[in-house]
């Protein structure tokens, strides 16, 4: 044997060694590679990609001509990395000045968070306030921006209550920014972003397109809307009352083109009294008064139990009913069905009430829909009070009449109205005429966007209905308790209504409302105004305190209602050919 | 023997080279993509910027306001006559103002020019 030759079990040994340490490798090898591969593949991208959301821009909300109402802008929101900023005081202090914030909050801020990435220093900034921390010139690795939407109303608190608000969650809160929340809102979007082993972004790959929001074409006129709100603002400087609402409408539409109430607010700084969120056309009842009067007479002559010529003894003021005694405003002795309505005698009314029985009351307020819900596109709307049949006992036979013993939404009495207006048919109320998805809102989507029919429903022949509106109620306005609305060369119509409001300490205020329209003989608008509880002093009827009110908003009514008309009727621009000779 | 080697070692380094160009052309292409969106969203934050500024100046209570107070007479409705149309229209959109980032490729989308030879 060679001494210098290399025992064989070395060399098995070696061998052995190379093979298991290979081996081995190949086994790691096959569980990367095989094995795990899904485990380690999620492993890598997870460290390579994440996910961001692109928030989607909510739709705008435009009135019936295109004005906007409530649009989206971009802001920038400002942030700090607490983690690389060195001199706290000096950051906290300059941008404090810059941006009117608290200094010492914002440098107690950032020592509690110093080893953190991110804090929000201020959000939604405006250009000036941009411009201001520019001229800080802090270090570019200390601070930021992000872009974030920001709700905008251009014409203030126009319509606020119709509107309501858009939170910084970009949630709607009241009014049609609640109703069409998810439209409006649209649907977010995500997009996955690729970064390199620093953590700089080196890709970036589409994942999901985001759905941006709807436009609303609302139904509402700015520039009534602008008329009906100066004059609430009257009616508050003048009578300081607790509350006031507005409604105009197009009857034959059941179009609102203005509605707005008082208290109110400004939905861009969405701040104010408790009361003043409160839409009180559909979230406040109150008892209609008089105003109701005209549908007990419509649905009694539907009914053939009352004739329009019949004469009713008014018993010189009081008529004994039971164990109440009724009174009117002044003493009336015979007075036909016209003068019953307008001169607003309860006793005329309570008789004609003692013929409908309290079953018939109860159906004509069923038919003029006072015990549902209008189906306005807002929420919050209130059905009304009015109690079962069977609680009604003699004392409503005499009160239900004269509009008391019930309590019902000012859009419910106008959209009852609205159908003694439109020859008896009921048209429902609505706020939107459509929806459209493209955004920016191109300028000729308004003029094309097609509303749907409104339902509608028979209540009263027409007949009947023309009579109460070109008769009785337009004779409310000529000589009756609504001479305050009487405009030359208009046939106007309306009822006013004062009802006194019951509180637990017994009766205290007045509901002062007037409902009307123009012209008699082809109604186009109707206008409603109540006044609750008026505290200035004077006399507090619905002719005294709403109806000149109401008159003004009429005739700014008519005026774009003839102006609407002479647009519509305009020869097109485009110059014929000339014919060739 | 050498000679073949070192075709093959130019071979695979050509073909990696033109996955390199290919892979470059790419990732140049998809920047501009995103340049455009960016864009995009630049020019509908300012469309909605000048907008609100614009409703916010032409707001029916803003005008009413001005012609109550006479200071602004409201034109007779009527439709502008067409020579006014014509002559309102100005030649030069925007000439003389900064630029806005318009959308438009600033790169022509042409990868391979080789390929129009082809084609021509």
């Amino acid at each position: 044997m060679n001494p210098r030759a290399i025992p064989r079990w070395r060399i098995g040994f070696v061998t052995v060694c190379i093979l298991g340490v290979w081996g081995i490798l190949a086994a790691r090898l096959v569980q990367v590679q095989g094995v795990s591969r899904d485990a380690f593949a999620s492993r890598a991208t997870n460290q390579r990609t994440f996910m961001e959301t692109i928030p989607s821009r909510p739709g705008e909300i435009v009135d019936r001509n295109g004005h906007v109402l409530a649009m989206t802008v971009t802001r920038r929101s400002l942030f700090l990395d607490p983690s690389r900023v060195t001199s706290a005081w000096d950051v906290a202090f300059g941008l404090g000045t810059a941006l009117g914030v608290d200094a010492d909050k914002l440098f107690q801020q950032l020592s509690e968070k110093s080893d953190r990435r991110f804090m929000w220093v201020k959000r939604r900034l405006s250009e000036e306030e941009i411009e201001r921390v520019r001229e800080l010139e802090l270090p570019d690795d200390m601070w930021g921006y992000r872009n974030e939407y920001q709700r905008h109303y251009p014409q203030g608190n126009l319509a606020a209550h119709a509107l309501g608000i858009r939170n910084i969650d970009n949630r709607g809160s009241g009014g049609l920014e609640e109703s069409f929340d998810t439209s409006i809102r649209g649907q977010e979007g995500k997009r996955v972003l690729v970064r390199d082993a620093r953590g700089a972004v080196i890709d970036i790959r589409p994942h999901e397109e985001p759905q941006h929001g709807s436009t609303i074409v609302t139904t509402l006129d700015s520039v009534l809307q602008v008329r009906v709100e100066q004059q609430l603002d009257a009616i508050v400087r003048r009578w300081v009352p607790r509350g006031a609402c507005a409604i105009v409408m197009e009857p034959s539409t059941g179009d609102i083109l203005a509605m707005a109430s008082r208290p109110t607010f400004n939905p861009n700084r969405p701040t104010g009294q408790n009361d003043a969120w409160a839409n009180l056309c559909i979230s406040a009842v109150y008892e209609p008064g008089s105003t109701i009067k005209p549908f007990i007479v419509g649905w009694a002559i539907e009914q053939g139990l009352l004739s329009p010529n019949e004469l009713f003894d008014c018993e010189r003021g009081a008529y004994q009913m039971g164990r109440r005694v009724l009174h009117d405003h002044h003493p009336y002795g015979q007075l036909d069905v016209t003068d019953v309505l307008v001169k607003s005698s309860n006793i005329g009314m309570a008789k004609i009430g003692e013929r409908l029985t309290n079953e018939g009351l109860y159906q004509s307020l069923l038919t003029f829909g006072f015990v549902r819900r209008t189906g306005l596109e807002l929420p919050g709307e209130l059905i009304g009070l009015i109690r079962p049949l069977d609680q009604w006992n003699n004392y409503s036979t005499g009160s239900v009449p004269m509009g008391h013993e019930i309590a019902i939404t000012p859009m419910q009495l106008i959209t009852a109205h609205a159908a003694l207006a439109n020859g008896g048919r009921m048209v429902y109320p609505r706020l939107t005429k459509a929806e459209t998805s493209s955004l920016p809102t191109p300028v000729d989507t308004v003029s094309r966007v097609a509303a749907p029919a409104p339902v509608v429903s028979q209540t009263i022949n027409a007949e009947t209905a023309n009579w109460l509106v070109a008769g009785p109620m337009q004779d409310v306005v000529e000589r009756g308790t609504a001479k305050a609305v009487r405009i030359d060369g208009v046939e106007v119509f309306g009822k006013t209504g004062t009802a006194q409001k019951l509180t637990a300490n017994g009766p205290q205020g007045h509901v002062c409302s007037f409902v009307g329209g123009a012209p008699a003989s082809n109604p186009r608008v109707l206008v409603l105004v109540v006044v609750d509880s008026p505290t200035a002093a004077g006399s507090h009827y619905g002719g005294t305190v709403a109806a000149p009110a109401a008159k003004e908003i009429l005739e700014a009514a008519l005026r774009r209602d003839e102006a609407m008309t002479r647009r519509k009727t305009m020869p097109t621009t485009r110059r014929e050919a000339p014919a060739r000779q | 023997m050498f000679f073949r080697f070192i075709g093959a070692i130019i071979l695979v380094v050509l073909v990696s080279m033109g996955g390199v160009v290919l892979e470059k052309e790419m990732l140049n292409l998809r920047r501009d993509v995103s340049k455009q969106r960016y864009r995009t969203e630049v020019l509908l934050d300012r469309y909605t910027t000048l907008r609100l500024k614009t409703q916010e100046l032409s707001s029916p209570d803003r005008m009413l306001e001005t012609i109550q107070q006479h200071r602004l007479t409201p034109r007779p409705l009527s439709r502008p006559k067409n020579d006014d149309v014509q002559t309102s229209v100005d030649p030069v959109p925007n000439a003389g103002k900064p630029a806005l980032p318009l959308l438009k490729w600033e790169r022509p989308v042409r990868p391979f020019r080789w390929r129009q030879k082809d084609i021509r």
